[in-house]
Formats: structure tokens, C-alpha cells, sequence
């Protein structure tokens, strides 16, 4: 029902509207990376994807010479699977890649899709990511197999 | 009032980039994105959430929306059906919420660091009487900062508001902010 003795909005009444949007920007606007990460989660819907699990994991390589094993993560789903290593102190991250049952794998940041191609042995490498939230698609080489898509990590 | 530089109103703008999307660009739903998300997450903070939690929320009402886009009949109504959607889910996790003292402050009252003095010493004042504001109140003159006139009644009604919350006759929103300026020493109109 029409509140008939409700005055519209004057100016002032805008002004302080305003006051509250310029406040509201700069005491608690969105964190810089939100819509990322929305951009991240709903493209698993828009591409009808398998989201695969994250199995992290320390890297149990008994012939490794290197006393420190980076951490690795891996992702697993029906058709493919996924296990990277980082590598990075500052600034840009390396991200080391072994996949199996699928040879295109694809890095998301959100702003962009960095394409690789696996070797014969199924390793990839991305040689400089800068940090934030990212997450993988991997396309299987089954026929008839959906995309696999990964959780979203934060490098 | 400054008019806006669109004559379209947010529903408006929103309805297009929605239609566009569901007519076959999927891109369109980034514009959707960009777009929708400050209002959505003033929505969730206005209910005392802590940042992560916001976020979540905002997240998954967007998720939500992709995972039922066709359900919704009419364009018109995207930005209502998010702005209910986080409404309903901040409220439910507030009632459940047990803030912890140690834990972030809500709602920031932290200036940017490049604001000017007078001006920050303004803008915050006015920051934390709006802070002080109900959820509801606050989620109202949050989100209509974003919108113009035409989205006003929508985002009441979505809020669960009568319509006309927003004006300042008989201790609505505005008015209950402005009685908190006034009483404030510091704060001078300008």
C-alpha cells in the first residue's frame, strides 16, 4: 500500500546517499580478488565439467636427490589426474605439472587461460604464473569425457 | 542529484547483461559479475559477517544463479533474486555466527591510506555511524548507493523492507543516520 505521507528524496538526502557510497568504497569494498574467484567457481557450471578432488599429498620420491621434495597437490576425477609442484619465493610461481589420462591441460587465473601440452611422459610446466587464486582444466583423452576442472588453489 | 551517466537502472543493466548471457554469450555474465558483486557484498558484511564468510556467501549465491539460470522467467528479476538470495543466506549464518573478539572487525574502519585527512576524518566519522546502523538499514543505504530510483523499491521489497525504508520521514533509514550525524559533535554539515 502507497505510503501517501512519505516525502520523496530531497537533495541532501541524495548527497548523504553519496557520502555513503564513497565510504562504503573506501572503508569495505569487495577484496580485489572476489570476483575472481566467482569468475573461478561458476566456470565449472558454464562448462559442464567434472570438478576433480584434491588429494594433497608430500611427494614420496624415494630416487629423488633432493633432500627438500617440494609439496605437491594432486587432483583426481574418472578420466584424468593431475599432480603439480610450486615453486616460487616472491614473486611469480613455477608451476610443475604430471598429468595423466589427457595430454591439453589449462592454468585459469581468472584473467587469463594458459594452454600446455603434456610431453610423452605427461609433464608440463608453467614457467611463471603470478600469484592468486587459479584452477586447472584438464580435457581427457576418453571419448565422450567431460572437461575436468579442479578446485580452485591459491598460488 | 547528479545525473547518473546511464539512464538505465541497475535492474536494467543487469537484465540486458543476464538476457545477452542467456541468449548465448557467455561472457556477458563476467559484465553480471562486475556489475552486481559491490551490492551483493554489502549486503553480507551489513550483516556483521567477517570477509571470508562474505565472501563465501556472494560466491555461492553467484554459483547458484549460473546452476539455475533458466529457472529464472523474467530478466527483470536477476538482481532482485540475488540480492533475496544473499539475504537470506547472510541472515541465516548471522543468526548462527558466534563472533569471535579476536577475530577481524566486521566492518573496517580502517580509511584507504591515501585519503586526505579532513576527508577521511569525514568519512570516517560518517563510515561508523553507518556501521552503527541496523543490518537491515545498513544493507539498505548500502545497496541503493549503488542504484537509482528506479531500483529502490525492488531492493526495499528484496530486503524485506516496506517500500519507503530508504526516505527519512518517520525515522526510516536515512533519518535514523542523519539523527546520528547530528548528534555527533565532530561531524559538521557541509
Amino acid at each position: 500500500m502507497t505510503d501517501f505521507t512519505e516525502l520523496p528524496l530531497d537533495r541532501d538526502d541524495f548527497r548523504l546517499l553519496s557520502a555513503v557510497a564513497s565510504a562504503a568504497t573506501s572503508f569495505d569494498p569487495p577484496p580485489n580478488d572476489l570476483v575472481t574467484r566467482i569468475m573461478l567457481a561458476v566456470s565449472l557450471d558454464l562448462m559442464e565439467a567434472e570438478l576433480a578432488t584434491l588429494v594433497a599429498a608430500p611427494m614420496a620420491m624415494a630416487r629423488t636427490e633432493h633432500p627438500l621434495a617440494p609439496e605437491t597437490i594432486t587432483f583426481t576425477s574418472s578420466a584424468a589426474s593431475l599432480m603439480i609442484a610450486l615453486d616460487g619465493d616472491n614473486g611469480d610461481v613455477r608451476v610443475d605439472g604430471w598429468v595423466t589420462g589427457g595430454t591439453q591441460v589449462e592454468l585459469h587465473t581468472g584473467r587469463e587461460v594458459l594452454p600446455q601440452t603434456a610431453d610423452e611422459t605427461g609433464r608440463l610446466v608453467w614457467q611463471a604464473v603470478p600469484r592468486g587464486p587459479v584452477r586447472f582444466l584438464i580435457r581427457p583423452l576418453l571419448a565422450g569425457a567431460s572437461p575436468v576442472i579442479t578446485p580452485t588453489i591459491e598460488l | 542529484m547528479t545525473t547518473p551517466a546511464t539512464t538505465r537502472s541497475l535492474s536494467e543493466e543487469a537484465a540486458v547483461a543476464f538476457r545477452d548471457y542467456r541468449e548465448g554469450e557467455p561472457g556477458r555474465i563476467a559484465d553480471l559479475v562486475d556489475l552486481l558483486t559491490p551490492p551483493l557484498w554489502a549486503i553480507a558484511r551489513s550483516c556483521g559477517l567477517s570477509i571470508g564468510t562474505s565472501e563465501d556467501i556472494v560466491q555461492a549465491a553467484w554459483v547458484k544463479l549460473v546452476q539455475h539460470a533458466d529457472a529464472i522467467r523474467d530478466e527483470q528479476a536477476v538482481f532482485g533474486w540475488l540480492l533475496t538470495t544473499v539475504r537470506r543466506d547472510a541472515w541465516k549464518v548471522a543468526a548462527r555466527e558466534i563472533p569471535d573478539p579476536f577475530d577481524e572487525e566486521p566492518v573496517s574502519s580502517k580509511p584507504a591510506p591515501d585519503a586526505e585527512v579532513e576527508t577521511r576524518d569525514r568519512a570516517e566519522r560518517l563510515w561508523h555511524h553507518v556501521s552503527a546502523l541496523s543490518p537491515r538499514c545498513q544493507a539498505l543505504l548500502r545497496v541503493v548507493a549503488y542504484a537509482t530510483s528506479p531500483d529502490y523499491a525492488m531492493i526495499s521489497m528484496a530486503l524485506g523492507m516496506p517500500v519507503g525504508s530508504i526516505g527519512p520521514t518517520r525515522g526510516r533509514c536515512l533519518a535514523t543516520l542523519r539523527a546520528a550525524l547530528d548528534n555527533d559533535p565532530g561531524w559538521s554539515d557541509s
